[in-house]
């Protein structure tokens, strides 16, 4: 297998008729997602785009998903835009970017044209509407092999601009052929989607779909405010497996969702993104005794997930979780700051080789060079692994355990979020002299001290226009003078205790 | 405005949610509030009134507006009007 598209290919000759993604407004077959994800790749050809990104500005939904694979038929990638993010941020990511299209649908298109400039813009329903006759365009398409890029993900980046994770083929087939394997997933999974299609967490949900002939109704993310209907509109699509943040399984707790309704059918519970605190995970332990608990862990750069850790001893609620050992075909090194290995049990940062790397940041060569570096443990022939910037230990049991980062990022309900890039946003508002974001873990907020003149509203008002939701500071504080340390840095620590 | 509703401005704005001068306003359809942000206001609403709101009265319905908040408090929770 060198490309996702070939899972398609199967599966729609297979299972023609049977959904492949559903929502809210249409359930679509793999035959249908297969006719439209080819009209989507003939257009790309016929504009002579090939090997390029393409950007798609989409709610989340089944042609959504469409549109990636059209870009991945015709042998270019795909960048997933949020559609909430404020257009200032649309943009740094385009100037990264670059991409030759981007696809739309009719109610976002005036959207998409406010920062579209001389990009073309394509809108789904009028190429989809239109006449298409299938024969002639599989033998159009080109080759595609594993180690093309598939998508460009952009996380946040620490000096302010969103950094474009490339992941190849190779890296989204290494992991779903193992999620597949070990969870025995197969045509009579189906799948509950929380994740937005944006984030990698909802990979297994999309290519998994595509390999097996599973379903993957994805959720509205309003759901989530209301745990009676999202179990009822679960219960109601017979999901049997969730791959979500820990967050939206806290919020089902706090919200009473596990009180109010059973889902009979639920077999598998994963979860990916940040620490899952086992005082939840026992609650939802209890309520689906039979289910498989599995707590996955990985980065962006190596394609969702790539250590998996199997619930099935007892935790107490104060207990952290283990995440575990590495998935098929990749394999952690743990590395001291002097690039020896940790060993017997000394922290190290979790280092990645094997088949589910990213092929490093987007147009950006020194990003890539500073986390996607020379193996120090083998310098015989080049060797690519990929620092995590995340800090972890083998327990006694040869079990991983994260530990922190090393850095300033941090983990804000699952998204991942470089506090200097919070910093560097603040900083362009008029009057704000300096400022310094803190996360402030036991309220589950950011808190944003600063300097300076600017009026509070104007600040708050400023930052939407800046950075996606997620990235509001909760809180916001004005000091008369920022604290600094000896070494003349803020001090962040003296901040943390103001919390 | 009854002492319900200023009860639960009072909650809203220990979050720090701007909150709209119309007690009336979807809070849902505008996105002003997300999931996390019902977790915040159910805790809230139920420590400062000393209640247990049930599952299945955590609905858009009950909780798209203020006003629909302090509905629901008073009609089935006996807070004061």
């Amino acid at each position: 297998m060198n490309s996702v598209t070939k899972y398609l290919d199967i599966t729609a000759k297979k299972f023609p008729d049977k959904i492949a993604f559903g929502n809210d407004k249409r359930e679509m077959t793999f035959k249908e997602l297969r006719r439209e994800a080819l009209i989507v790749a003939e257009t790309l050809l016929e504009m002579n785009i090939s090997k390029s990104p393409v950007a798609v500005f989409f709610e989340k939904s089944p042609e959504c998903v469409a549109a990636f694979l059209g870009a991945a038929y015709s042998g270019n990638f795909y960048t997933p835009l949020d559609t909430k993010m404020p257009s200032a941020r649309i943009e740094k990511i385009m100037d990264t970017l670059k991409p030759k299209a981007v696809i739309t649908t009719s109610e976002l298109a005036k959207e998409a044209e406010l920062w579209s400039k001389d990009t073309p813009v394509i809108v789904y329903e009028d190429i989809v509407n239109a006449d298409f006759n299938e024969a002639g365009v599989p033998e159009k398409l080109p080759k595609v092999i594993g180690e093309d890029a598939l998508y460009v993900l952009f996380t946040s980046g620490s000096t302010g601009n969103p950094k474009g994770v490339t992941i190849p083929h190779r890296a989204a087939i290494n992991y779903i052929e193992w999620f597949v394997k070990e969870f025995d997933i197969d045509e009579t999974t189906i799948f509950g989607n929380q994740s937005s299609l944006y984030f990698d967490l909802s990979i297994q949900d999309v290519y998994a779909t595509l390999k097996t002939g599973s379903s993957t109704y994805l959720i509205d993310r309003a759901m989530f405010s209301f745990p009676v209907e999202l179990m009822s509109y679960m219960a109601k699509k017979s999901v049997n497996t969730i791959v979500w943040v820990p967050s939206a399984l806290c919020v089902v707790v706090s919200l009473k969702g596990l009180m109010a309704k059973k889902l009979p059918p639920l077999k598998r519970v994963l979860f990916c993104g940040e620490v899952m605190p086992n005082k939840q995970l026992n609650m939802w332990r209890k309520t689906y005794s039979d289910a498989l608990f599995v707590n996955l862990y990985g980065p962006t750069e190596a394609c969702d997930a790539i250590t998996y850790y199997t619930v099935n001893s007892k935790f107490s609620d104060d207990e952290v979780l283990p995440i575990g050992k590495a998935i098929d075909n990749v394999e952690i090194i743990l590395l001291k700051d002097d690039d020896s290995e940790a060993k017997n049990g000394e922290q190290g940062e979790v280092c990645i080789r094997g088949a589910s790397l990213a092929l490093g940041y987007f147009n950006d060569p020194e990003k890539t060079a500073a986390a996607f570096c020379q193996n120090p443990l083998q310098l015989s022939y080049p060797e690519i692994i990929y620092r995590t910037g995340d800090l972890a230990h083998y327990n006694e049991m040869g079990e991983l355990i994260y530990d922190c980062r090393k850095d300033f990022q941090i983990k804000h309900m699952g998204h991942r979020i470089e506090l200097g890039e919070i910093e560097t946003a603040v900083s362009s508002v008029a009057g704000i002299d300096r400022n310094c974001c803190v996360y402030d873990e036991k309220r589950q907020r950011i808190t944003l001290f600063y300097t300076g003149v600017a009026d509070d509203n104007i600040i708050a008002e400023s930052l939407k226009k800046l950075l996606p939701e997620y990235m509001l500071p909760g809180k916001r504080i004005h000091l008369d003078e920022m604290p600094l340390n000896l070494n003349g840095k803020i001090d962040r620590a003296l901040l943390k205790q103001k919390l | 405005m009854n002492k319900t509703t200023e009860k639960i401005i009072g909650v809203l704005r220990d979050f720090n949610y701007s909150v709209p001068e119309d007690t009336s306003v979807d809070l849902l359809g505008a996105g002003v509030l997300d999931s996390f942000d019902m977790v915040n206001i159910i805790a809230g609403i139920e420590g400062t009134f000393n209640i247990e709101i049930a599952p299945e009265d955590i609905t858009p319905t009950n909780f798209d507006s203020i006003d629909h908040m302090s509905n629901l408090l008073i009609r089935k929770y006996g807070a004061d009007k």
